[in-house]
């Protein structure tokens, strides 16, 4: 065991791939808005794909015990990497930068207050989510941004109400410290224009980071009697597109005490319209696994291996089939992000002793490259465009049996 | 670089045409089996799908017949070698959200709350994962289960403050490993009038409550991770 400890601090304290020796002088890439990073457990890669094409090279590889989606920071030639944990203190977590140049990494700490969740770039710096709660009187102090998530106000011992809360933190990165902490409890979110649409416990807000005021898009089902919320779970996948949220039911979709679905289908598409979730359309399948959405389409893929596209616009669906659907059989779809020109999506594989893969499929769907194998586990895909895509993560499906264990 | 084929036809579809692909994939949905696996005495599934709390368990639920799902209150017992840890289910996620959330007590004492089993259990590398569950259906009077709890993290918040406030009075340190069982003890003493504790000692470890007889695995939800 010592050995093996030995050899892996020695990896990670080289951490830097061979390619850095021969680039050390410039940055290792040729066009940002050709780099993307995949990263997750272990390890972050930089890779590069060529202009027009999705042939694409390993620029470097480190070594890392658990990135939270890292992504390349092109002009000042670093890469971004806030961390949930390091191996010899799991309590730690903190944002990590790469220097390329030089190789150093340094670390800046956020104690044990946990980092979680996807990064946000907002105004030269990541607002990232934490995991330790937090306790206010609301009476006393109330939420920064104006909103009181539904279900989120509690009784202590002595009768007092009080509101707990896993707060956001903010990283300068020209600083390059925590500055601000604000006392908003964030699921997926995404910025545009200055607006930060995201899930906050329980409901879909639109909080305006300028003049601190928060919209409630959608929030679920209150009981009027008694004012209590509504417990109504409801595994989806989502995304933001162009401020609009959308959400995706499959088969494992189900929202009350007996493991059913109510009040939606579960192969189906919807967006939320003025307070309710409106049906878009059918989906062909019931296996939806990941969503993203980009340049008024909907890109839905299944567990099967079908990439169902929908036109916003047209209301066309195309069903396509992944490359390589046949040839990678127990491999399941773990993260998908862009480029301009390409999808980069990544496969993880359910077999510990098999790596996971990333094959990039041009944005036309006329091309694909080989499968690259990356030593890789719960994988982010981050580019120049999105820092990862979604938290679609959340819901996956059973093993197909076909694909078990032999 | 080897480049891929395209061979595919495009299909197109539009809105209301997918009956016949409904009916086929109705028919195509599946359970997943697990493999019967004995350890330590206790017989659990270990599930196919490994890696993911977000997986629902298809198996039966011996008691409800129905697919047994995470519910609040039910508890994880995580090891990685070296020590072990404990952390329950909140399933309060409303409709925004995308699944249960972990909630353990870290080694300071203080309670977390993560909205991904998956990056929980790799930052804390545990290796080991069981779930558990305790049937207090059958251990609450008709009275008691008329006005029985439901899980909710104001309550396990106010588990911990009895918990400090406790040892603040008696000035007694709590062991670091015994911080994340402790809560989920208190918190069920808190919640449900349930002892956890297998001996009924002052300390809880997490073995402690992940042996207690009334406390029940659930089906498919033990596993190893990579």
């Amino acid at each position: 065991m010592v050995l093996f400890w030995s050899i892996f601090l020695s990896a990670c304290g080289s951490g830097y791939d061979q390619n850095q020796s021969e680039n050390s002088s410039s940055s290792l890439f040729s066009q940002c808005e050709n780099t993307f990073i995949v990263s997750g457990s272990r390890k972050i890669y930089l890779f590069e794909h060529q202009s027009e094409s999705v042939e694409f090279d390993q620029l470097a590889v480190f070594n890392d015990w658990a990135p939270l989606s890292a992504f390349l920071d092109c002009a000042n030639n670093r890469i971004i990497a806030p961390y949930g944990a390091r191996k010899d203190n799991r309590n730690n977590s903190g944002v990590m930068i790469v220097d390329l140049k030089s190789g150093i990494k340094t670390e800046y700490p956020l104690d044990t207050k946990g980092i979680q969740g996807i990064p946000v770039k907002y105004d030269n710096g990541i607002l990232l989510s934490t995991t330790l709660l937090n306790q206010t009187k609301p009476s006393k102090i109330p939420p920064a941004y104006g909103y009181l998530p539904p279900g989120e106000r509690y009784m202590d011992a002595r009768g007092g109400d009080y509101r707990l809360f896993a707060s956001t933190v903010f990283f300068d990165l020209s600083r390059l410290q925590f500055t601000r902490e604000l006392d908003l409890d964030l699921g997926y979110s995404v910025i545009q224009d200055d607006i930060l649409y995201a899930k906050q416990r329980g409901a879909i807000t639109a909080i305006n980071l300028q003049s601190k005021t928060t919209d409630v898009l959608y929030q679920s089902t209150v009981n009027s009697t008694t004012g209590e919320v509504k417990n109504n779970p409801l595994n989806h996948l989502s995304v933001f597109l162009d401020a609009e949220y959308y959400m995706v039911l499959n088969r494992q979709s189900q929202n009350n005490s007996r493991g059913q679905l109510e009040g939606f289908e579960d192969s189906a598409l919807y967006k939320l319209e003025k307070g309710s979730m409106v049906k878009v359309t059918n989906l062909p399948y019931d296996d939806a696994v990941y969503l993203l959405g980009l340049d008024s389409k909907l890109y839905i893929f299944t567990d099967s291996f079908k990439i169902i596209e929908y036109d916003l616009n047209t209301k066309k669906v195309v069903e396509r089939e992944l490359p390589y659907s046949k040839e990678i059989v127990g491999y399941s779809i773990e993260s998908v992000g862009y480029t301009h020109q390409n999808f980069i999506v990544a496969l993880d594989n359910q077999r510990t002793d098999i790596s996971s893969k990333v094959i990039l499929i041009s944005r036309d769907f006329s091309q694909a490259s080989a499968p690259q194998v990356v030593d890789l586990r719960l994988i982010s895909v981050t580019s120049n465009l999105a820092i990862d895509t979604s938290d679609s993560r959340g819901v996956q499906l059973p093993v197909h049996q076909s694909s078990s264990l032999n | 670089m080897k480049l891929y084929q395209f061979s595919f036809n495009n299909r197109i579809y539009r809105q209301g045409t997918f009956c016949a692909a409904f009916l086929a994939v109705a028919l195509i949905v599946g359970c997943v089996s697990g493999r019967q696996e004995t350890s330590n005495g206790e017989s659990f599934i270990v599930s196919n799908v490994q890696n993911t709390l977000n997986y629902i368990p298809q198996d039966i639920d011996a008691k409800t017949s129905s697919a047994r799902q995470w519910r609040g209150g039910d508890i994880i017992y995580v090891a990685n070698g070296y020590i072990d840890h404990m952390a329950m289910i909140d399933d309060s996620a409303f409709v925004a959200d995308n699944g249960p959330d972990i909630i353990d007590s870290n080694r300071n004492g203080v309670i977390r709350r993560y909205n991904n089993f998956d990056k929980w259990a790799d930052h804390g590398g545990w290796a080991i994962v069981e779930g558990y569950y305790v049937p207090r259906e059958e251990k609450t009077d008709s009275v008691a289960q008329s006005t029985i709890n439901t899980f909710n993290i104001g309550d396990v918040y106010n588990a911990q403050a009895e918990i400090n406030a406790v040892l603040n009075r008696y000035k007694r340190n709590s062991p670091p490993n015994t911080h994340s069982s402790q809560l989920v003890r208190q918190a069920y003493k808190h919640l449900y009038n349930i002892d956890l504790d297998v001996d009924g000692g002052w300390w809880s470890w997490p073995k402690d409550i992940r042996q207690n007889p009334n406390v029940k695995a659930i089906p498919g939800a033990s596993f190893v991770r990579s």
